[in-house]
């Protein structure tokens, strides 16, 4: 009886040494089937093998239900929300168990993402990691024109000048409240800076107006080179752009997951993080038109495409 | 039947059967390469396959992601050449019998040199146990690269597509180490020193030899051979070779 009963203590001491995170789950739950919420979830896996894994494809339908039925069933340490709809819904039913949320623009306008539970990856590159992109292309470039709209990123460029002084370089903030001024004020300002910043700023940049028009073709009258915020820009001229790798993404949450499900750090603990992984494409072409015979060809390489390809 | 005609038909079935097998008959080819730029990877599929079509080689190409999922399929589907990882090619050499015959090069060097990247208070590479690491490559390519004393598995590894990206993310004390190209670090210094000045290189890596072609038992090494070396590093094959990480094969 008692070698049984040392036995019994033997296991329960062995049981409890296991390392607790042995049968972790990580949920996500994808607002809807994007290319790049697949992508995320293929980095995670990547970097974190073994990792138990359930998906759930909102299908871009608000439903509370459904959530709460997928976190019941497959209980998640950690559940990542790939979107604001996924976040929003999560988050309305699920106070408790950690989540991560990414693929969430200006995440700082949802109150509920500032809940204890939550933490993510914003998808704001910093101004940092776009400037030492640009210098890596232009070693020469010290001054750099970013035209915004005052109600929309005023705090982007205001934190994105103090950036730049650390690295040597003049941020030109070129304020534009009517996006029909755009070349007008560029023409006023265009002594003051020798490459040009497009910010994802959606009232500048819109269907409605002729701004990103006019930024290109300001860009390449002057020979300004441009650096834009999505490779789509760089077929009308612009020089080179920077933008979220969604697989270095999957990545940096699955380092995050681990934080939170293995190493017992409390979410609060954690702040949102910037994104560290970036897809850059470079567009040859304006390469070739601003630096002509001197464009050192090895300058190519840097990126992870060449636009043509 | 007249003797002629019978020849003839005879003639023309043969033909016929040999122009049917000879389509049939493609060069089935297994590339695994941890470093590899990721994104493109159908692109760099279909350009590889043009290419080789252009000097008459019908292909069929696979890309692994994992070498579990490589060793399986060189079972099923006995491939004739892999370009591979160079630290895959030692290790596995013995198991598929391979034979080396070419070596991709960047620029001319052989090989490539990557060193460990970590914040000043860092030392010794045992206080990173347990600690974040950034790099573009997958772990088992990694640990080809370590020292001895250093594997992955002390590290949790952060996979990013290029060497800033990793120095960034040291920068933003995301991750608290970064293996990147000796080279990739040096240009840091230069456009952003606020970020390299808390940084050092804790460690320099052993070099590292480009990836290599091999060719398996029984497959005739050219034409494909021939069509490789021939490979240039502009127009569409470009985008193969920077898929690699290379600009040219050589012997």
């Amino acid at each position: 009886m008692r070698i049984r009963y040392i036995f019994f203590i033997a296991l329960t001491c062995l049981l409890g040494s296991l390392p607790v995170f042995a049968g972790e789950k990580y949920g996500f739950v994808k607002s809807k089937g994007l290319r790049q919420a697949d992508e995320i979830i293929q980095g995670f896996t990547g970097s974190f093998p073994g990792a138990s894994v359930s998906v759930l494809d909102m299908g871009g339908r608000k439903d509370e239900g459904r959530v709460r039925r997928f976190i019941r069933s497959e209980r998640p340490s950690v559940i990542i929300c790939l979107g604001s709809l996924a976040a929003k819904t999560v988050l309305i039913v699920e106070k408790e168990i950690p989540v991560i949320f990414a693929m969430v623009i200006n995440y700082k306008k949802y109150d509920l993402l500032r809940q204890k539970n939550v933490t993510g990856v914003s998808m704001e590159i910093p101004a940092m990691s776009l400037f030492t992109q640009f210098r890596m292309f232009m070693p020469e470039i010290r001054s750099i024109g970013a035209p915004y709209h005052p109600r929309v990123s005023s705090e982007i460029v205001r934190e994105a000048a103090e950036t730049a002084k650390r690295m040597g370089i003049r941020l030109t903030k070129i304020e534009i409240s009517d996006s029909r001024d755009m070349k007008r004020y560029l023409r006023k300002n265009q002594s003051s800076f020798r490459g040009l910043w497009m910010l994802a700023d959606t009232r500048l940049y819109n269907r409605k107006t002729r701004a990103i028009h006019d930024l290109i073709s300001f860009s390449k009258e002057t020979k300004k080179p441009l650096l834009a915020f999505s490779e789509a820009f760089l077929r009308s001229g612009a020089f080179f752009s920077v933008s979220i790798d969604y697989r270095s993404l999957g990545s940096q949450i699955a380092l995050i997951s681990r934080q939170i499900a293995e190493d017992r750090t409390p979410v609060s603990r954690i702040p949102v993080a910037p994104p560290i992984g970036t897809y850059t494409v470079i567009n040859k072409e304006a390469a070739e038109s601003l630096m002509g015979k001197d464009l050192d060809e090895s300058i190519l390489d840097e990126a992870d495409k060449i636009w043509p390809e | 039947m007249c003797i002629r005609i019978r020849l003839c038909l005879c003639v023309l079935l043969a033909a016929g059967f040999i122009s049917v097998w000879q389509m049939g008959y493609a060069e089935t080819i297994f590339i695994f390469n941890p470093e590899a730029r990721v994104s493109e990877v159908g692109k760099v599929k279909k350009r590889f396959a043009d290419y080789l079509e252009a000097k008459d080689i019908h292909s069929d190409i696979y890309v692994f992601a994992r070498p579990a999922d490589f060793q399986i399929s060189v079972d099923r589907l006995n491939p004739d050449f892999a370009v591979i990882a160079s630290y895959y090619y030692a290790s596995m050499k013995s198991r598929f019998s391979w034979n080396a015959v070419l070596s991709g090069h960047y620029r001319g060097k052989k090989e490539f040199r990557k060193v460990l990247v970590t914040f000043k208070s860092v030392s010794d590479p045992v206080q990173l146990k347990g600690k974040s690491l950034a790099a573009v490559s997958l772990s088992t390519s990694i640990d080809s690269q370590l020292s001895a004393g250093l594997t992955t598995q002390m590290f949790r590894l952060v996979s990013v597509s290029k060497d800033i990206d990793a120095i960034m993310a040291l920068g933003f004390k995301q991750v608290q180490a970064a293996i990147v190209t000796d080279g990739s670090f040096k240009k840091m210094k230069v456009i952003n020193p606020d970020v390299a000045e808390n940084l050092h290189i804790l460690q320099k890596l052993p070099p590292t030899p480009y990836p290599m072609v091999a060719v398996f038992p029984n497959a005739a090494a050219d034409p494909f051979v021939s069509a490789l070396k021939d490979m240039r590093y502009k127009g569409p094959t470009k985008q193969v070779l920077r898929f690699f990480g290379i600009t040219g094969f050589t012997e």
